[in-house]
């Protein structure tokens, strides 16, 4: 798969990195042909033996097929960059990683997942669906009565050892629940319901974690 | 952090440096052009040497300005592209630089130059402003709580915060470098036997190249994993690959000069081939000031790789600084190949004892 990323961010490459980037090799590759050109320079013009000279040209000759090939790869990997269009969005794969039930807003994806013990857990994760530090959110959950919507007393999240996820307990018959999550620059509230016939079973433990 | 944290508060100090040197080293040199002032000119030449410098110590300080602004919840995006007009900036006057210092007073390139130059301050203008605009804009450095910051952070700025390299990533990044410590002892070994000149000197001479080309085509090929022609994931485009891939490129054709000077008069064979290994040194060493890590770049990994990087850097300068003496001092040619040789050695025993991260000699509070 050929796409504008850099590193491990999926993010499409700026044109301005293109140009920096850009920059940076040509100049490198000049600046270093020309030094060389200056050591190599006074071999070429004084040296008068034709065997030198045939082996010369040989060299040089490789040099340049060389030269034109690797050209020749950069450019058409960087015109296939630039025409291709954007790869398929993979952020849109809904699947839960944690068997819990998913929520998407802008650019952010909430999954929140309950064992049968009363254990809420809040991940999130951004549109291509790449784990957020717990230590960047923070929130609390409420009991909620799914008939009349009305809120019980709020319990705040805890950040997990690893950072990986907002955890809080509630009794084990709460199954219906409001979510209060804080993030940067914004808040949102999500009501979530479990073991019914609209959201996701309990789980029975905590799958490796 | 603490590590980052120390150099990213010299990043606004050192921003100085480039912005006051080079304005005035432009203006300098075009004072000379008009009224052909030799003073003035020899002014203009050190003060653009002297402003690319902190051009390079204010990018060094930026990588680490960079870390610390990411974990500040500082937009990412804006950082980049700061990032990309700091490089597009430090390379051109890496190159005006050294096309300045070929330049006598009075020559008739000199306008080329000065027009070349002083579009390339625009390119330092727009570098500073965007600098500036990530400060006013953003709050980045300034003392305030995440929460009070104008702009947030988007969810992938949150999420890049948390990349890390893979076990796998690390050791192959290590292997790699552990494989050219030992080809740069091999070069410093073959350097060794030459200036000891010890018998069969002939042979020895084809080595070097051979070293250096099979070098370059080993990295061209094994460089990075997931980029062309191992894998398909990363384009050359990425900064971390096209560095990687023009290093190798450069180490070719160097391999291919100096086969090309084997053949000389000994005496002249070896001057040549140690120049050119200079000047590679020089290049690499410069661009080892400006290559990012890319795979995770807020990570713990990536400030300790920083910090090998500045390292290795400053003693590949210094490699070709050596030879550059022994142009300026020739009757000392024995203590600069000694030196050369030993700095060689040095750089050897950094890339055979690398770790992906901090090196042995820095304990950073992770």
């Amino acid at each position: 798969m050929i796409c504008f990323a850099h590193g491990n961010d999926p993010g499409f490459l700026p044109p301005i990195e293109l140009f920096g980037n850009w920059v940076l090799a040509i100049v490198t590759l000049v600046m270093a042909g020309g030094l060389a050109r200056m050591a190599l320079g006074p071999l070429l013009e004084q040296d008068g033996d034709p065997k030198s000279r045939s082996e010369i040209a040989g060299w040089t000759a490789i040099s340049l097929a060389l030269l034109v090939a690797m050209a020749t790869w950069i450019t058409r990997q960087s015109l296939i960059e630039a025409v291709s269009p954007a790869v398929p969005p993979q952020e849109h794969a809904h699947s839960m990683y944690h068997g819990g039930q998913m929520v998407m807003w802008g650019d952010y994806h909430a999954e929140v997942a309950r064992a049968v013990s009363g254990e809420y857990r809040l991940w999130m994760t951004d549109k291509y669906r790449r784990s957020i530090s717990a230590e960047f959110f923070s929130g609390s959950v409420a009991p909620r009565d799914p008939r009349t919507g009305a809120l019980g007393p709020s319990r705040p999240l805890d950040m997990s050892l690893d950072k990986d996820y907002l955890f809080a307990s509630l009794d084990r018959s709460v199954k219906s629940v409001e979510v209060f999550i804080k993030y940067p620059g914004n808040s949102i509230k999500l009501d979530f319901e479990f073991d019914s016939d609209k959201g996701r079973k309990s789980l029975k433990e905590w799958c490796g974690r | 952090m603490e590590i980052s944290k120390l150099f990213a508060e010299w990043h606004p100090v050192m921003v100085h440096f480039p912005i006051a040197l080079l304005f005035f080293a432009v203006a300098l040199d075009v004072f000379a052009w008009i009224t052909k002032d030799q003073r003035a000119a020899w002014a203009g030449q050190v003060a653009t040497a002297a402003g690319t410098i902190g051009l390079m110590m204010a990018f060094i300080t930026g990588n680490y300005a960079e870390i610390v602004a990411a974990h500040q919840q500082i937009r990412q995006k804006p950082i980049a592209d700061h990032e990309a007009w700091a490089t597009a900036t430090s390379w051109t006057f890496i190159l005006l630089t050294a096309w300045r210092s070929y330049l006598k007073p009075g020559s008739p390139r000199l306008k080329y130059y000065l027009l070349a130059a002083v579009a390339m301050l625009t390119c330092l203008t727009v570098t500073g402003y965007k600098g500036g605009r990530l400060v006013y804009d953003h709050a980045a450095a300034v003392h305030v709580s995440t929460q009070a910051l104008p702009i947030p952070a988007t969810p992938e700025d949150l999420a890049n915060l948390r990349l890390e390299n893979g076990p796998d990533e690390i050791a192959y990044s290590g292997m790699m470098h552990h494989v050219f410590g030992w080809l740069t002892l091999g070069l410093a070994l073959w350097q060794a036997y030459q200036h000891l000149n010890l018998p069969g000197q002939d042979r020895v001479r084809a080595l070097g190249p051979v070293v250096l080309t099979g070098g370059g085509v080993f990295l061209m090929i094994f460089s990075d994993w997931d980029a062309w022609p191992m894998g398909n994931t990363l384009p050359v485009t990425d900064p971390e690959v096209l560095f990687h891939k023009v290093l190798a490129t450069i180490m070719i054709f160097f391999g291919i000069g100096m086969n090309l000077a084997r053949k000389r008069p000994q005496g002249e064979v070896n001057s040549l081939q140690s120049h050119l290994l200079a000047i590679l040194a020089l290049v690499g060493g410069g661009m080892l000031f400006t290559h990012v890590h890319t795979g995770a770049p807020f990570s713990h990994t990536a400030m300790g790789v920083y910090v090998q990087h500045f390292a290795v850097g400053c003693l590949a300068l210094a490699c070709g600084g050596v030879k550059m003496l022994e142009t300026v001092l020739p009757l000392q040619k024995k203590l600069w190949d000694r030196c050369w040789i030993l700095l060689l050695v040095i750089i050897a025993i950094n890339l055979i004892w690398y770790v992906e991260g901090f090196p042995w000699y820095i304990h950073d509070q992770g």
